[in-house]
């Protein structure tokens, strides 16, 4: 079944388009990277995808129904690349606020959650680091199982030695079995692993996509060697 | 349900600073035209100060709640929720109310112990006072919501010079029913107008009379521009 | 594990290797029950599917089977290890020789290159 069908998508801002006729579609359970550099239009797909911003043309399906009908975002998880979170809020003030909103919610797991990322539930939002407010961010995604979690550049703020461990930690040990995952980011060595199909942006247009082996094995090239082309 | 009620409370929560700043502005005014007002009975009229100041603040908090919120990025979050935009938006308007609720309970109960302490010898009202109150500040308070909210969603949609046009056009001939429409509910409706007397301590005598078809036009205008502007919100606010 | 890929080729292949690898080698033994899809993915730090599509494709070739509620084994088929025993030490030849190559050696230092290949792999033995 496919969560994510996304057909001929374009998003004009006044001045400026940043996103030309994509098209891609995610079936249930991939991993889908949508790899570009700052300003190739990878937060506004990852935003339209969520139901946060509106195309300008173009249709975007997720379980087959509009993001902006807010009845299908009860199965979207939308983490966006800045930190959404009331600073006045605890830790676990934010799960139990977001708990009423997310069929499934599993508070048990989310204070696993909490613990295998490090983070003290008593804790004020405002007072945590940017590595802990990046944490905390996949700490909710994870807490439910959403059809689709939707993850913009999850990697900023947290300290290279765990990038890996953590991503690796919550895709193996934390993700519901049919979640399907897109992540957007420009750190490509990061996640390179984790990506089952990809996603080429190059200012706004989608510029290269496929399987991450099929294109390993037809270019004998790395996802990192094949961004820096597209970049380039 | 429990969901929008979650919601509401953390709206309520998230603006409660702005909202207690006023309301100390609101205790400290009345309190001192109170304690002074025996010896100076023109500082009575401090205590109404609040109230009226209210009428700008209230739609200001709704515009800071917006602003901050996209400053300080929850507009995120609270979008990406599974909530309707339009309930989004309406919970935040009754979170404006409720802090609007509570200063004008002190700012009218401030006025009330002030008339109490005899700065007026008599005061004789026909007509329902509460009423044209209540229907006064609502429909100021709906108009200029639907202002905000306008404003919020004009944000989202760039308009250019045609849809500008159309819009306007729009609107004007909308008033224009609409005040026909005051009109005939005014003809339906027991004609409500309201005397007023007012004698204060020196003696001098201040007569009234209020009449509610403006208020009744404003009220409907208010209202169905209100719900304009919710449908607007809920169909173009965006990131 | 700490098994790094090369991410210029694919890393599902990769996996097939390492499993063909284990398996002649004698780590894992014919019959032996292979890690379940989560387990290796979790183990080796990949995505699940592309672990599964190595579990298919070796399934597809033969190398692997799996019994329904048990499990995914190795084979049994003897036959089936040998060849690809000597398909692998075929390839680490031909790796060699590529490298070897490049150099190209004279006859004289092609046999002393044979007796010191001969002779490692004696003493390693």
């Amino acid at each position: 079944m496919t969560i994510v069908e996304v057909q001929d998508l374009w998003k004009r801002y006044p001045g400026s388009t940043a996103l030309r006729g994509v098209s891609l579609q995610v079936p249930r359970g991939v991993v889908l990277g949508v790899l570009g550099e700052n300003g190739s239009g990878k937060s506004t797909l990852l935003r339209i995808l969520a139901g946060v911003s509106r195309p300008s043309r173009g249709t975007v399906r997720v379980l087959g129904r509009d993001p902006r009908d807010a009845a299908v975002r009860r199965h979207i998880a939308f983490l966006p690349e800045v930190t959404p979170y009331d600073p006045w809020m605890r830790v676990r003030g934010l799960l139990d606020f977001l708990q009423p909103f997310y069929p499934g919610w599993d508070s048990r797991k989310a204070r696993i959650l909490l613990e295998a990322l490090q983070l003290d539930p008593d804790r004020r939002i405002g007072e945590l680091s940017k590595g802990q407010q990046a944490r905390l961010k996949l700490a909710t995604a994870f807490a439910w199982p959403s059809d689709l979690v939707l993850l913009d550049e999850p990697l900023g703020g947290i300290d290279p030695p765990s990038r890996h461990r953590i991503l690796h930690t919550l895709f193996s040990e934390f993700r519901y079995g049919e979640q399907a995952i897109v992540l957007s980011t420009h750190l490509v060595q990061e996640v390179e692993e984790f990506l089952e199909t990809v996603v080429f942006l190059h200012h706004g247009e989608v510029t290269l996509q496929g399987s991450a082996d099929d294109l390993r094995a037809r270019t004998g090239k790395s996802l990192l060697e094949l961004f820096e082309e597209v970049v380039a | 349900m429990k969901a929008l009620w979650a919601l509401l409370r953390r709206e309520i929560r998230a603006h409660q600073l702005a909202f207690g700043a006023y309301f100390a502005l609101t205790l400290l005014l009345d309190a001192f035209a109170v304690l002074t007002a025996p010896e100076n009975p023109e500082r009575f009229g401090l205590t109404m100060l609040p109230l009226v100041g209210l009428l700008f603040f209230a739609p200001l908090l709704l515009v800071h709640a917006f602003a901050s919120e996209r400053r300080n990025h929850q507009v995120y979050l609270l979008f990406a929720l599974p909530v309707a935009r339009w309930q989004v938006a309406l919970i935040r308007v009754i979170a404006n109310l409720v802090h609007t609720a509570g200063i004008l309970v002190v700012g009218l109960g401030g006025a009330a112990w002030a008339y109490q302490r005899g700065l007026a010898s008599e005061v004789q009202v026909s007509g329902s006072l509460a009423l044209l109150l209540a229907l006064g500040i609502l429909a100021y308070l709906v108009l200029l919501y639907g202002l905000v909210l306008g404003m919020e969603t004009l944000r989202s949609v760039p308009l250019r010079g045609r849809s500008l046009w159309g819009a306007a056009s729009a609107l004007l001939g909308l008033y224009l029913a609409l005040r026909g429409a005051a009109h005939g509910l005014y003809r339906v409706l027991p004609a409500l107008s309201l005397d007023f007397t007012f004698v204060d301590a020196t003696g001098r005598v201040f007569q009234k009379t209020a009449n509610l078809q403006p208020l009744e036009f404003a009220v409907v205008f208010g209202l169905l521009w209100g719900a304009l502007a919710l449908w607007g919100f809920h169909r173009f606010a965006e990131v | 594990m700490g098994l790094r890929f090369d991410p210029t080729r694919p890393i599902y292949l990769q996996i097939m290797e390492w499993i063909k690898r284990q398996a002649v080698r004698g780590v894992l033994r014919p019959g032996d029950r292979v890690p379940s899809v989560r387990d290796l993915a979790r183990e080796l730090q990949v995505n699940p599917n592309t672990v599964a599509r190595a579990y298919r494709e070796l399934e597809r070739e033969g190398f692997l089977f799996t019994l329904r509620g048990q499990g995914t084994f190795i084979t049994r088929d003897a036959a089936r290890l040998a060849r690809e025993r000597q398909r692998l030490l075929e390839q680490a030849v031909q790796h060699f020789l590529e490298g070897l190559r490049e150099l190209q050696p004279s006859p004289e230092e092609a046999e002393r290159l044979m007796e010191i290949l001969r002779r490692q792999l004696h003493d390693d033995r």
